[in-house]
């Protein structure tokens, strides 16, 4: 668990947002500096499009950052964790398609946890390498803990899950991808959550164990300023909108009542959570629920993960299209998906016009040399919010100079492919890789 | 030239290069995807073990 600090994080939180006052400042007194003709429309629009990009970033950051806070505050002002004997059984399901290598580690840390009642049911997804093997010499008691195979034909990972749920034995599940490791207070940590009989899913907090090279770094640092850090403002106001596939934990009548993972969309994990969302459940987020998982470790299998993950959480929501219109069961549901479709397709385009436009627009107006504030500005920004975010979570320090191509580097590969990808989407191109998912690749 | 200029220059660089670099390597992702091989697929509503007899092409002689 992380240690409570708020009088440590209150003051990172100050001075991120001085620094980021004092960012904004400087960025106002650049637009107001760039040199404009009165009878050059155009220049105008561009810095009026270019001042609503930086109101929209620094809001999105601050608001952010402030409801990350107060979920913060919350999570350690919330009450002490029942005695153990209060503390209900869990099914840990853990789907796998040839995962032979890792599994036994993942199943090592299950059997690891620090939790009195539970059970693990590793569903063999028509593997055709010694996955099975590896469990099987695993299966049996444990003490107290008990691990379980199944194995079906192959038919992906929602199809897995869904037979998991069917076979588990007790009220609430905790589903895990089978190269993930959680550490030892993720079940004790999530399940006081649900004393509040209105939370139907805790979603945890997702790691990157294996920070080896560039990519995995910048994904470790966007896993905790990023998702992370949007998973915990969501939290707060009980609307998370993406319970992450290496750690979730549901009420196990909540899913088989809303009809368990659907199979039509390739973020099974995203869809599900809206499914629930619009049912009218609360979903909360859990930083003491952490799974370390392997990140891709080259660019191309990084831009494979993301164009899945785009084009699933597209897909997700265009099965709920009218709940982006009007709100429904209270404005919180309806922020929660607007926010996924803004940082799903908006916020992608604006990031990458929004800089390709200030160059365009410093050049235009003779001031080219304005370029290197706009960059150093917006890196303070988060580099700011790096620091803050990996105060937070106690997590390496090591992490927060990768905040330095952050944005002008590692987000705008990524918003690239996310663009392309959502391109792709609405023109219905086909998913060539998608049946690989169905046979079982994750 | 000012340092600010050179600066300016070599982040405006930079920004095009990761442009043209992620349009790159997203191509890239895309003919590699291209050119793997399609799997076999198996749906639940489809029969298993069934396979489409295909004849053997006929010889001469």
């Amino acid at each position: 668990m992380v240690k409570p600090h708020p009088l440590r994080y209150g003051i990172a939180l100050a001075v991120g947002i001085a620094s980021m006052a004092a960012a904004v400042l400087g960025l106002v007194q650049l637009l107001i500096r760039i040199p404009l003709r009165t009878d050059n429309w155009v220049l105008l629009i561009a810095v009026s499009v270019l001042s609503v990009f930086l109101v929209i970033l620094v809001t999105r950051y601050l608001v952010l950052l402030w409801l990350g806070y107060l979920q913060h505050l919350e999570s350690r002002i919330s009450e002490p964790l029942p005695a153990e004997t209060a503390l209900p059984p869990v099914t840990i399901l853990v789907p796998a398609y040839n995962e032979g290598r890792v599994i036994g580690e993942a199943i090592a840390s299950l059997l690891a946890l620090d939790y009195p009642a539970y059970e693990i049911l590793v569903i063999d997804d028509g593997s055709t390498d010694d996955t099975r093997e590896v469990v099987a010499r695993l299966e049996g008691r444990h003490g107290d803990v008990t691990v379980r195979l199944v194995s079906k034909t192959n038919s992906g990972k929602a199809s897995a899950l869904n037979t998991g749920l069917a076979l588990a034995r007790h009220d609430f599940v905790l589903c895990m991808d089978s190269d993930s490791k959680l550490t030892p207070g993720t079940l004790r940590a999530a399940i006081r959550h649900f004393a509040d009989p209105r939370v139907a899913a805790v979603a945890g907090n997702v790691k990157v164990a294996n920070r080896r090279n560039l990519w995995t770094r910048l994904q470790a640092l966007e896993y905790i300023e990023g998702l992370n850090m949007a998973r915990r403002a969501q939290g707060f106001l009980r609307v998370v909108n993406i319970v992450p596939g290496p750690v979730g934990v549901f009420r196990r009548e909540v899913l088989v009542e809303v009809g368990g993972y659907d199979t039509d969309t390739f973020a099974e994990d995203a869809d599900l959570t809206l499914k629930l969302l619009t049912a009218g459940w609360h979903i909360v987020y859990e930083d003491g629920a952490q799974a370390w998982t392997e990140a891709p470790e080259k660019l191309l299998d990084l831009l494979k993960q993301r164009y899945r993950w785009t084009r699933g959480i597209l897909q997700a929501l265009r099965k709920r299209a009218t709940w982006l219109v009007l709100p429904r069961h209270g404005a919180g549901i309806w922020v929660s998906l607007n926010l996924m479709f803004f940082e799903a397709i908006l916020w992608p385009a604006a990031n990458v016009i929004g800089n390709a436009l200030f160059a365009v627009v410093a050049l235009a107006a003779g001031a080219g040399e304005y370029v290197v504030y706009w960059w150093l500005l917006l890196t303070l920004l988060d580099l700011m919010a790096a620091l803050y975010t990996i105060a937070m979570e106690e997590e390496s320090l090591a992490l927060v100079p990768y905040a330095i191509i952050y944005r002008f580097f590692f987000i705008v590969v990524i918003d690239v492919a996310k663009l392309l990808a959502t391109v792709e989407e609405f023109l219905g191109v086909r998913m060539t890789w998608g049946k690989l998912q169905r046979a079982g690749e994750r | 030239m000012s340092l600010n200029v050179l600066l300016s220059i070599v982040i405006l660089v930079s920004f095009i290069v990761t442009v043209v670099l992620a349009i790159g390597s997203y191509t890239a992702y895309k003919l590699r995807e291209r050119r793997l091989p399609k799997p076999q697929l198996v749906s639940e509503d489809t029969a298993l073990y069934f396979e489409r007899y295909i004849p053997p092409p006929k010889t001469e002689g």
